[in-house]
């Protein structure tokens, strides 16, 4: 981990797991803005991650029980903690600096541990983590300790991530990172993947006992 | 010599409905008299969603495990732990032929498992997955699972009867202490009824509230009218709010003869 001030999660907890004891579905956003992704791309991912806001709140179960996380890069950045989505308030990604991509989902990684911790310490149940990784370009910084990170994560049942590659990204570098497939997202389809998005975490927010979830096919906004 | 007044009931859950699913837990409550003495059996089964065949599987399981009950007391008198591991391996060997009759594979009806055996003396309770078997305490308004529901580290993983070390997994009770009251409920109702805060525990304000109607009942036995009472409440919108998965729940209470049912009942159910 470089010089980034990791934030750490406030240790009070209570109030918000007595007042919302649904179990948890924490999901965290590492998006890729640094500087390509001025103009189209980022208007179109902050209006994808407004439409998924929206979404998950009118969807009452979910509404309680998603929780997300962004991490933006570069330079890595914790711009919302995990919270259910009535309480994020929506706010603008701007375009800054390079892309260190391996330093961002270790972040994300260390994220997902810690916020285990707090489920655990607070007696609320939680599902698989999901980190869901969007980029345009190639890592700027060193990822083979984010790809083992990855792989150890994924062979224990740790979390789920998946990678997007919008126009530019480099897909083979992506497929070294992460164990599932990546997706390249046609054109700027970020409505449709964050449509997807919303509605698999709303599947998997209300899944019981060992349902394994059927994700709805990325069609649409994925390139085959 | 005691008798039981029952309500049980199973909702299907609004997500089922979407999907285009049945109601796939199931329930059973029998009564049976053995040399003279009386025995309830009471049994509840979430059917998985992942399984093809769970509202089979559910169905199956109760029966098999209440059948398998009755015939332990009907050969030999009392229910011991074994036994009672051995009824639910008669309900997993019943999933199997099921299994092999429909050409599918055992885990296609993969389903948990909860049931209580109760009889003069004697409290039998096993138990395989999540969900929850409560049982009264010595003081009123006082409630306890029988055993932590069964769950992997996420909130969507449990074990099931059909699962390959389901037995060693079950877990198994004897008590010669009978609780005046006993409740089962499946996983759908899971939400509503278990707190996380300070530690997991049940919400006993809502079985003080529920189990009232219940007291009433004059005669002993499962009650039609209360059933459908029941049904009725399972289905409401605050409650499908919370959960909407299939949610059954059995509640059991012992008439003592000439004993006026408790006076500190309110007549209300409402959401804890």
């Amino acid at each position: 981990m470089t010089s980034t001030a990791l934030v750490k999660q406030s240790p009070f907890i209570a109030d918000v797991f007595a007042e919302n004891p649904e179990p948890r579905c924490p999901c965290v956003l590492v998006l890729d803005t640094s500087g390509s992704m001025s103009g189209q791309p980022i208007d179109q991912l902050n209006a994808g991650y407004q439409a998924l806001l929206t979404e998950l709140l009118e969807d009452a179960l979910a509404s309680k029980r998603v929780e997300l996380a962004v991490v933006t890069f570069g330079p890595v950045k914790l711009v919302q903690d995990f919270d259910t989505p009535d309480m994020i308030a929506s706010s603008d990604l701007e375009v800054t600096g390079d892309t260190p991509m391996g330093e961002a989902i270790e972040f994300a990684i260390d994220l997902v541990h810690q916020r285990k911790d707090v489920y655990r310490q607070a007696g609320i149940a939680y599902y698989r983590p999901w980190i869901f990784v969007i980029t345009d370009g190639s890592p700027t910084d060193s990822w083979t300790a984010a790809a083992r990170a990855v792989k150890e994560g994924e062979a224990s049942n740790a979390f789920s991530l998946f990678a997007v590659g919008v126009e530019g990204a480099d897909m083979k570098t992506l497929k070294q990172i992460a164990v599932r497939e990546p997706i390249r997202l046609r054109g700027l389809r970020f409505a449709e993947l964050f449509r997807w998005l919303s509605n698999s975490l709303k599947s998997v927010s209300r899944s019981t006992t060992a349902e394994r979830i059927a994700l709805p096919a990325p069609t649409g906004w994925a390139e085959v | 010599m005691t008798r039981w007044s029952i309500a049980a009931a199973a909702t299907v859950g609004e997500r089922h409905i979407a999907d285009g699913r049945p109601c796939e837990d199931a329930w059973t409550v029998r009564h049976h008299i053995f040399r003279g003495e009386p025995w309830l059996i009471l049994a509840v089964s979430d059917g998985a969603g992942t399984a093809g065949r769970a509202q089979a599987g559910s169905a199956c399981a109760v029966a098999a495990f209440a059948d398998e009950a009755a015939r332990c007391l009907y050969s030999d008198a009392g229910m011991t732990a074994e036994r009672l591991r051995d009824c639910l391996g008669a309900a997993r060997v019943a999933l199997a032929v099921e299994a092999g009759l429909a050409g599918a594979h055992i885990r296609d009806f993969a389903c948990t498992l909860l049931g209580a055996v109760i009889g003069p003396g004697t409290a039998a309770f096993a138990q395989i997955g999540d969900g929850a078997i409560v049982v009264a305490g010595d003081e009123p308004g006082s409630w306890a699972w029988m055993f932590e529901p069964q769950k992997g580290e996420y909130a969507n993983e449990t074990s099931f009867l059909t699962g390959e070390d389901a037995l060693a997994s079950a877990s198994v009770a004897v008590l010669t202490d009978v609780p005046a009251e006993i409740a089962l409920f499946t996983d759908g109702l899971e939400n509503l009824l278990i707190r996380t805060q300070p530690a997991r525990h049940v919400v006993g304000q809502f079985f003080d509230q529920m189990f009232p109607p219940v007291r009433r009942v004059a005669d002993p036995g499962l009650d039609e009218a209360l059933c459908e009472h029941l049904a009725g409440y399972l289905a409401t919108p605050a409650i499908a709010a919370r959960s909407d998965d299939d949610r059954t729940l059995i509640l059991a209470t012992c008439l003592l003869e000439g004993v006026a049912p408790a006076a500190r009942e309110s007549e209300t159910c409402a959401i804890p």
